[in-house]
């Protein structure tokens, strides 16, 4: 609906390659909020940027679980020292926040996720099944997050329920804005599909949805591009922006 | 589909005979002409009408837009307030969907009440506190004319407004208001804190909020 009527956008999205580790970050602002925008796109930056300090480093899990932490700390300051320089609300900038790493360590590919408020960090299993590797904060009714950045307590939940794994078999790595996961609720049923289009791309829509065909998007020349092509689905009700980042876990 | 649903919970006691039922009569119909006419309402709010004077009924389960159907309304009997709030509260365990691990929920309902008296009940504080600790629902309440008891709708919202006029533009304001709140709410696009109440449009003339 945002990019319908030419308003700015309230996701966010950063994706780096800092030595050994393929950083993603993805944010969404929440809508009830006035500068949620600019907390979501501070969020991701801030939390990029301490991963990056940290690729300089030797990786292994409990540097990466102690990284992932200092990330969702340091998005929480970037947003409470705006709000106190701007005399704001911290409450104004509040934002959903989801980081994952595929790092490369002296032992094998290690995967790192965190999150707080909605949305989904998952990744495609082996088998080709869909695992999302941390709960997020949903509430009751659509629409509703039980904890955003940078409410009281919610960084400290979240470091309690970091993930960090051996990649083991894990094809692909994605991070998804509610946008996109309501659309492919619940995702270990939905996921599949999800992934199939991106490696098939789309020549019939699926159940509900309205949506031209589309070429592959994982094997295109410009993968970001078709990647925003294929986000332009429409399905009933759904408004929200839409952010999807994939990562491959055989990264170098 | 998320659907946004919205229960219109009308006083049809013996009081709001004539000019008054008339006007919700129109109002109800109204709002469905308006909301037919938004696209973002049409595909996801969904409508219901729960009466109640001696006794509450649902005289129109959540349906979509498109399928609704404006009821006839007859205004007799009592003020059965607690059968009210106790209907709304099973129609809510019944009609709503809640985000469950296989399922993505509703959006939070809209409830507006609309009453001119005071209950002729015993039960309605019961069910009013219901209403206020588990907050299942936006709630706001509309006390029309001089006669109705504001400080019995507080115990159910704390989004009370007052409309002195009983007028059938006055009615006509009201229901303008009800659309527009359906609209802001139906095109609402990002999160908002569990519990964090939505923000509203300002009320028509005529209409003050109750503090």
């Amino acid at each position: 609906l945002h990019a319908h009527r030419g308003e700015a956008r309230e996701d966010a999205l950063l994706l780096v390659q800092a030595g050994p580790l393929l950083i993603a970050a993805v944010a969404d602002g929440a809508g009830s909020r006035p500068w949620s925008r600019i907390g979501s796109a501070l969020a991701c930056r801030a939390a990029v940027a301490t991963l990056t300090a940290a690729a300089s480093a030797p990786v292994d899990a409990s540097a990466l679980h102690a990284a992932l932490g200092a990330a969702l700390r340091a998005a929480e300051a970037s947003l409470c020292d705006l709000a106190a320089a701007q005399a704001a609300e911290p409450r104004d900038l509040r934002t959903t926040l989801l980081v994952a790493v595929v790092a490369q360590s002296a032992t094998g590919t290690l995967i790192g996720a965190a999150q707080i408020g909605d949305g989904v960090i998952a990744v495609e299993t082996s088998a080709g099944g869909i695992r999302p590797l941390v709960v997020g904060d949903t509430g009751e009714f659509a629409g509703e997050v039980s904890h955003f950045l940078p409410d009281d307590s919610a960084v400290e939940r979240a470091v309690q329920r970091i993930v960090v794994e051996p990649a083991a078999g894990a094809s692909l790595l994605f991070l998804c804005s509610d946008g996109v996961d309501d659309c492919f609720y619940p995702l270990p049923t939905m996921g599949p599909l999800l992934v199939d289009q991106l490696r098939r791309g789309v020549d019939a829509p699926l159940d509900g949805f309205v949506q031209r065909s589309c070429d592959p998007v994982l094997s295109a020349r410009d993968p970001a591009d078709a990647l925003a092509e294929w986000l332009t689905f429409e399905k009933r009700g759904e408004n929200d922006d839409r952010t999807l980042a994939v990562l491959w876990c055989d990264a170098r | 589909m998320r659907r946004l649903p919205v229960y219109l919970l009308a006083d049809i006691s013996g009081s709001m005979q004539g000019t008054p039922i008339e006007s919700v009569k129109a109002g109800i119909r109204q709002l469905h002409r308006d909301l037919l006419s938004d696209p973002q309402a049409i595909e996801s709010a969904f409508l219901s009408v729960i009466t109640f004077a001696d006794t509450a009924q649902q005289d129109i389960p959540l349906t979509e837009i498109g399928q609704f159907t404006p009821p006839e309304l007859t205004a007799n009997g009592q003020t059965n307030f607690g059968d009210a709030l106790r209907l709304l509260l099973e129609c809510f365990d019944r009609e709503l969907v809640r985000t469950t691990a296989d399922r993505k929920g509703d959006w939070r309902p809209l409830v507006f009440i609309l009453s001119d008296g005071a209950p002729t009940d015993g039960q309605w504080p019961e069910y009013a506190q219901a209403l206020r600790s588990q907050r299942p629902a936006n709630i706001i309440a509309l006390a029309c004319g001089d006669q109705a008891d504001v400080g019995v709708l507080k115990q159910v919202t704390e989004a009370v407004v007052q409309m002195r006029d009983m007028s059938p533009e006055a009615f006509k304001s009201f229901f303008k208001f009800v659309s527009a709140s359906v609209k802001q709410t139906s095109e609402k696009v990002g999160g908002l804190a569990e519990g964090e109440g939505i923000t509203l449009p300002p009320p028509p003339p005529g209409i003050t909020i109750v503090p």
